[in-house]
């Protein structure tokens, strides 16, 4: 669920493979010259397929990864029936948020995350302290945040979107059983 | 000095004495993130808000000036514009800077609404002077893109000259030559300028409508996308004018030539299609938006990063392979810039990815991947372009064992410095949190240890600035 | 200038300021977006007569005619005051003259642009039009 310490190896490892091309560029101005009309060529030929391979590779994980994208389905409605889903209200206001005090384990919830004043965000923090859930709550408008806690445990819920003054405090949570 | 270079240094100087005031800001900030001092929320949020506008405004301004003088050696173009547009900026500045201190405006430099009406602890005028502020900012901006844009037009014959078209499809289009690769840059921008500050002040409008009435009532969402579409392309934007001189300047430290080719041209037009269009990331989290505009927003994220590896950043890389490259201080500051931009943009790459986006929107994440390409980008291109006009004028450049020490303390500074946003962000710490959960506190007293030595660093750069500037210049250029 | 192109100016000039008068022989009530949109109608109208009428010159770069190019669209947005509708929808006269003056301002804009260079004036104006659009999108709502 939480991929959030995931990314901070992921993010190192490419930092450093482009900051060793980099540097090796840099460290290239040591070697004997080269004429640049020797150079352009290569790095031209080479340029295709660094092209080839970034386009292809970022087409093909937007695609892979589709099915991990949070959004409910568009058809809320003829979803309702199904499977028992609960449906909780959350209302967030300068500076707390309303919601159930105990919620279900492994069910799956759908969230109607909505404001009462200005734009705040609805985040989710498991007991060990991680993301697993977010979703903005806007005035005038209702969102759906489709989530099934797997984990029992006390979950704390941060304000993610700069709503005032009192924003950093501004925390709610709810036990999941 | 010439007309414009005069030009050139007034917009400059001020985008640094505005950066030098809000770095003190920002480590502030992060020392009271750190929990070392304590201004409290009021003055936190003040500050954070000041901090926001102030630092892309000063980018803004550098980005402005610098691509400004290197139209200007392309052809005539008119010192009164460039000033009216400066003039309107400033305003701007000064407008937002009264009503953060002492208006105590705190609503963020996003002004996302309804946050600047409901809630508040400053007076009213101090919003609305903020928006007023936004409003000159974004006319001087407009103003200037309008320059640009008529710049490139007449020069270059058109539309169909100024973008590369005729280039590309091999039209005839004499008498008018082709760009070089910053006037495609210029144009691009100028085109993109348009379409934000147009967004910019629609916003701005709709605000100080409600604002004057509060019977005027806003839409919430329609607001973001607005305000988001403006914030986003705007701050994008600095570093494609920077990369204007980032091809020169690169060029002219390797003796190598750079010139607009087909693909550099197509590429541009990518990426005015994408500045305008990635901002949907930001409403990621927006579930009520319209479905297709999430998916757009991350095609449109992602591929931004063709153009600026496979041209931009891969153009660069090829002029300084096996060249005679000097390594002066201009030359290191272009090209750790470069590094910056790559390194930042892997980690917006990886938040733009809308499953990593549910874990890592509006954490410190994002602090962290737009400051390496601001600070760690944006910034250094600015200082490399005034490393290289200094060293141009005085044919002089610095000793190497100052250039160590720069270096030193500037990229170690930096590194530590960002690596605190990054390991807080990943450990979900949200970001604008005055005071943050563990393990936010930890990771700000490094990267307070971090701002600080960057400082020192910037001092000495600084310094050395000084020390360059009152060599007597080689020729009488 | 061409005198076909002079027919087409005072033509669409005309059409225009016909269009300004709409509120003395309707007052159809028309929603928030409706009236944003018909207000860049208006404007759309009063940027091609610009157009059509600017002098063929080259244009002279002086500075100061972008400051009506930028200044114009801002304050059209301000005739575009939401809450004032209601007002306007029950005053034809008050109404005629927002329109005018929106109409005035979205010529001001192209037709200076036309002067600092020319080929800025349409962007000019087409920037004008598209913000009269983009405010349809949500600036002045009823709940
Ligand atoms: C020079 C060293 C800098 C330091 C020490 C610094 C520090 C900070 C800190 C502590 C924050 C608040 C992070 C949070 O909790 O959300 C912040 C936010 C920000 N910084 Fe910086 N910063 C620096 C440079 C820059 C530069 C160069 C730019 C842009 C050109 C920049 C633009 C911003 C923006 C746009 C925000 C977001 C404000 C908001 O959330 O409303 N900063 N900075
Ligand atoms: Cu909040």
């Amino acid at each position: 669920m939480a991929k959030g310490p995931l990314v901070l190896p992921a993010f190192l490892v490419l930092a450093a493979a482009a900051m060793a091309v980099l540097l090796l560029v840099a460290l290239s101005t040591r070697l004997s010259p080269l004429p640049y009309s020797q150079v352009q060529p290569e790095g031209y030929k080479l340029r295709r397929w660094w092209f080839v391979i970034l386009s292809l590779g970022l087409v093909a994980i937007f695609a892979v990864t589709l099915p991990w994208f949070p959004y409910p389905p568009l058809r809320a409605a003829a979803h309702a029936t199904k499977n028992g889903t609960l449906y909780v209200k959350v209302i967030a206001q300068q500076y707390a948020f309303t919601t159930p005090s105990v919620l279900p384990l492994d069910r799956r919830i759908v969230f109607e995350v909505t404001s009462l004043d200005v734009n705040h965000g609805f985040g989710i923090y498991d007991p060990r302290g991680q993301i697993v859930a977010q979703v903005q709550a806007m005035p005038d408008y209702i969102n759906h945040l489709p989530v099934t806690f797997t984990r029992a445990g006390h979950y704390t819920v941060r304000c993610l979107e700069y709503c005032g003054i009192g924003h950093a405090s501004m925390q709610g949570g709810f036990d999941v059983r | 000095m010439t007309a414009a270079r005069r030009v050139l240094w007034t917009y400059l100087l001020t985008g640094i004495a505005v950066f030098t005031l809000m770095m003190l800001l920002g480590i502030a900030m992060r020392a009271e993130q750190a929990r070392w001092v304590a201004f409290g929320p009021q003055i936190f949020y003040a500050m954070l808000t000041l901090h926001g506008a102030g630092m892309i405004t000063s980018v803004a301004l550098c980005g402005m000036g610098g691509l400004w003088y290197l139209m200007r050696q392309e052809g005539e173009l008119s010192a009164g514009a460039a000033l009216v547009a400066y003039a309107l900026v400033v305003l701007g500045v000064v407008a937002v800077l009264l009503s953060v201190f002492p208006g105590g405006f705190a609503a963020g430099w996003t002004f996302l609404y309804p946050l600047p009406f409901v809630g508040a602890t400053w007076p009213s005028w101090a919003t609305g002077t903020f928006l007023i502020g936004i409003m000159l900012v974004s006319l001087g901006w407009t103003a200037w893109c309008f320059q640009m844009l008529a710049f490139t037009l007449t020069r270059y014959g058109g539309w169909a000259g100024a973008s590369g078209w005729n280039l590309v499809f091999k039209r005839d289009a004499e008498p008018h030559e082709a760009p070089p690769p910053q006037s495609i840059a210029a144009f691009v921008v100028a085109v993109d300028g348009v379409l934000t500050g147009m967004a910019g002040m629609t916003i701005g409008v709709a605000l100080i409508a409600h604002w004057l009435s509060p019977s005027v009532l806003v839409d919430p969402l329609w607001a973001k996308n607005v305000t988001f579409f403006f914030g986003h392309a705007f701050a994008n934007l600095t570093i494609y004018m920077a990369l204007g001189w980032v091809y020169v300047g690169m060029a002219r430290y390797t003796g190598r030539e750079y010139h607009t080719t087909k693909i550099l041209a197509i590429a541009w037009w990518a990426t005015l299609v994408f500045v305008a269009i990635a901002y949907f990331h930001h409403l990621y989290m927006d579930f009520v938006q319209y479905r297709p505009l999430q998916y757009v927003g991350e095609i449109a994220s992602y591929l931004s990063a063709i153009p600026a590896t496979a041209v931009s950043v891969w153009g660069s890389m090829l002029l300084v392979y096996r060249s005679r490259m000097r390594w002066t201080l201009g030359s290191i500051f272009l090209f750790t810039g470069l590094v910056g931009w790559v390194v930042g943009g892997i980690g917006a790459l990886l938040d733009a990815s809308i499953p990593l986006n549910f874990d890592l929107h509006n954490t410190l994440w994002v602090p962290a991947h737009f400051h390496t390409y601001l600070l760690g980008g944006v910034f250094l291109f600015a200082l490399g372009l005034i490393y290289m006009q200094l060293e141009e004028r005085s044919g002089r450049c610095s000793p190497p064992l100052l250039r160590w020490i720069i270096g030193l303390t500037t990229f170690g500074g930096m590194t530590v410095f960002l690596l605190g946003f990054y390991v807080a962000g990943a450990n979900g710490v949200p970001r604008r949190y005055a005071i943050e959960p563990s393990p936010g506190p930890l990771t700000a007293s490094w990267a307070t240890v971090g701002a600080l030595l960057l400082l020192l660093g910037l001092i000495v750069v600084l310094i050395e600035a000084i020390r360059l500037a009152r060599l007597p210049a080689q020729d009488p250029a | 200038m061409s005198s076909s192109r002079r027919i087409a100016a005072y033509l669409i000039g005309a059409l225009t300021l016909a269009a300004a008068l709409a509120p003395l022989v309707s007052n159809e009530d028309v929603s928030i977006p409706e009236h944003h949109l018909l207000h860049a109608l208006l404007l759309a109208g009063a940027v091609t007569t610009a157009l059509l009428a600017s002098p063929d010159t080259a244009g002279d770069r002086n500075g100061a005619w972008l400051i009506a190019v930028v200044g114009s669209p801002l304050l059209v947005m301000f005739l575009m005051w939401p809450s004032s509708y209601a007002y306007l929808d029950a005053h034809p006269m008050a109404h005629v003259g927002d329109h005018l003056s929106i109409a005035l301002l979205g010529f001001l804009c192209t037709w200076s642009g036309q002067r600092y260079a020319r080929g800025i004036g349409w962007i000019g104006g087409l920037a004008t039009v598209s913000m009269a659009v983009l405010a349809a999108g949500g600036f002045g709502v009823v709940r």
